[in-house]
């Protein structure tokens, strides 16, 4: 059974990739974005961005601060949140000392990749519309986020 | 706190999950489906109960909206839905003669709705019509003496297949059957708008069944699913409700009274808070063990420990299809080995302890203590624009016996209650069929 992602995972992930907490919130429930991360990434790199992301909420920063800080932190903060954002948009991770070997962990990684919703639509073989779903347009972007 | 007339009451204590008991109530009642609607719970001490009275649906009250994934509210819900559609219509208290006729036993079967060309489907309440492949059974009369006398179900059951896949095979070598029953609400609301033809349903507007909604108290929309084991060598009569009835078979159109013990149950609620539906899945307690949790001499419905001593190794496969070609009366068939692939949460299985508890303290040989909640799949956000589904939670829920080859959590096959029937459409244009397959089997023209 995964482990419950601390809150800061969903709050520094969702200032990483522009969509809400919540809609995170519900992709972690079907696909464990923040416990795989860590298996495949490398053990401890998600506890480090993370201590620097709640070192930059007690200092009062504002969001854009730190994500601007964060993707410029460098090696390795600055590559674990990168990896992080492709993960949630791609739903494929490679372990941090051998970046060729990306991996999409499983099916529900796949269908919950945000990049989905970013263009709106659904991804190839899994669809939560009903028949004839085609006819119309689909919701405007800022439902999906 | 209220109870609708007939309602019926038996308390235990169970601090760690009534905490949420709050959060399901249900007001007035609807005589037609001789269903009761519950006025309560409204504190902690009001349950478990084994009552009669059906809810309506799940209220958040002063706490809003839910956590993401707290599914306690709607396991509530579950429990309460199968003790009042297990209850006994006199009213007696849910188990307390130990086993009992259902109040669901008496809804209408599916096929009584999907009439040939030309005809009506009967008023609410009127018997089914025996088969002919039934009524041709060698000493039928005393078949039929045998259901009177037992009167648990006046049921003919042949429906053996799974939804998408196939047949569950039992270690007797019989094939598990099914039948689907819907509520009067359901019931008349295909019978009155003539969704009971292609002509109707082409000439019908958005499918919509009637909801239930603590505005006006009224039920909405319900269906069971049952699924059935022929009660044989090895299996104990006295762990499970049973039902004598015809079984039919129509590939040999042959007919045979049978003593069934009820393995498997989905209700489907239609709610004004859930328009995806509630679903509850319910299952025998000896059903199968979790996977590779085998208890080392345990007896299961559905497992067997030394399966390979007695058939192919390959026949052994945990939730494996059986070999084609899939025939009833054909013999010496391999039993399927059956695991459950997701454990059940252990909140949900809380909640089945407690009232187990309750059902063990009215008869500690109640049937219905043998009985265990798998989890109920509902829509934590059921307007969301970008998903018809409403966000459902759990992303996955299968029952062993009817969703035995369809467990896990592989996108899109695995099985996902509302993600399946969101798929559901009637006519030939492929309408929405409001999240039942019913209508899709609809074969009259006009």
């Amino acid at each position: 059974m995964s482990i419950q992602p601390p809150s800061a995972f969903f709050d520094l992930s969702a200032l990483l990739t522009g969509f809400t907490v919540q809609t995170l919130e519900f992709a972690q429930q079907s696909a464990d974005f923040f416990g795989v991360f860590d298996e495949i990434y490398g053990s401890g790199h998600m506890a480090k961005l993370l201590s620097v992301y709640d070192a930059h909420v007690q200092a009062g920063d504002a969001p854009n601060d730190i994500g601007k800080a964060i993707l410029d932190a460098g090696s390795p903060v600055e590559d674990t949140a990168r990896a992080l954002m492709a993960f949630w948009y791609l739903g494929q991770v490679a372990p941090l000392n051998d970046p060729e070997n990306l991996q999409i962990p499983s099916g529900n990684h796949y269908a919950q990749a945000l990049v989905w919703r970013a263009v709106q639509a659904h991804p190839t073989g899994v669809s939560t519309q009903q028949f004839g779903y085609w006819a119309n347009p689909p919701a405007p972007l800022n439902d999906y986020l | 706190m209220k109870f609708a007339e007939t309602g019926r009451k038996c308390q235990t204590q169970n601090t760690s999950v009534k905490r949420r008991a709050g959060l399901v109530v249900a007001t007035a009642f609807v005589a037609a489906a001789a269903l009761y609607a519950w006025a309560g719970p409204k504190d902690a001490a009001d349950w478990p109960v084994l009552t009669a009275a059906h809810p309506v649906d799940v209220a958040h009250g002063a706490a809003g909206t839910p956590v993401l994934g707290d599914h306690a509210a709607y396991d509530l819900f579950s429990w309460m839905s199968f003790v009042a559609l297990n209850s006994s219509p006199d009213g007696t208290v849910l188990g307390k003669t130990g086993d009992n006729e259902t109040l669901w036993s008496s809804w209408m079967e599916d096929f009584q709705v999907l009439v040939t060309d030309g005809q009506t489907p009967p008023p609410w309440g009127t018997p089914m019509q025996v088969p002919a492949a039934c009524k041709a059974v060698s000493g039928a009369q005393d078949v039929s003496r045998v259901i009177s006398h037992t009167a648990k179900m006046h049921g003919v059951v042949g429906l053996f297949d799974q939804a998408q896949a196939g047949p569950l095979i039992d270690r007797n070598g019989a094939y598990v059957r099914y039948e689907i029953l819907i509520n009067a609400p359901m019931y008349d609301y295909i019978r009155d708008n003539g969704l009971y033809t292609q002509a109707g349903l082409n000439a019908f507007g958005q499918i919509d069944f009637p909801a239930g909604s603590l505005d006006t108290g009224q039920i909405g929309a319900i269906m069971v699913k049952a699924a059935w084991k022929v009660l044989g060598v090895g299996d104990d009569p006295t762990r499970f409700h049973v039902s004598r009835a015809y079984v039919v078979d129509e590939q040999a159109n042959t007919c045979a009274p049978e003593l069934l013990g009820l393995v498997g149950f989905h209700i489907s609620t239609k709610t004004k808070s859930a328009p995806q539906w509630i679903w509850s899945t319910f299952e025998h307690v000896d059903n199968a063990p979790d996977k590779g949790e085998a208890r080392p001499g345990g007896h299961y419905n559905f497992y067997d420990a030394d399966c390979a001593s007695r058939q192919p190794t390959s026949s052994c496969v945990p939730n494996a299809l059986p070999e084609t070609p899939w025939n009833p009366q054909n013999p010496g068939q391999y039993s399927v080995q059956v695991e459950r692939v997701t454990p059940i949460d252990p909140q949900t299985a809380a909640m089945t302890a407690s009232f187990q508890q309750a059902l063990r303290d009215v008869n500690p040989n109640s049937v219905w203590a043998n009985y265990m909640l798998v989890g109920t799949q509902y829509p934590q956000r059921p307007t969301d624009p970008t998903d018809p589904q409403g966000r459902p939670f759990p992303p996955y829920l299968a029952n062993t016996t009817i969703e035995t080859f369809l467990q896990g959590d592989t996108p899109p096959v695995s099985s996902s209650c509302i993600a399946c029937h969101n798929r559901a459409t009637a006519t030939a244009s492929a309408k929405p069929s409001d999240f039942t397959y019913i209508l899709s089997r609809v074969t009259a023209k006009d």
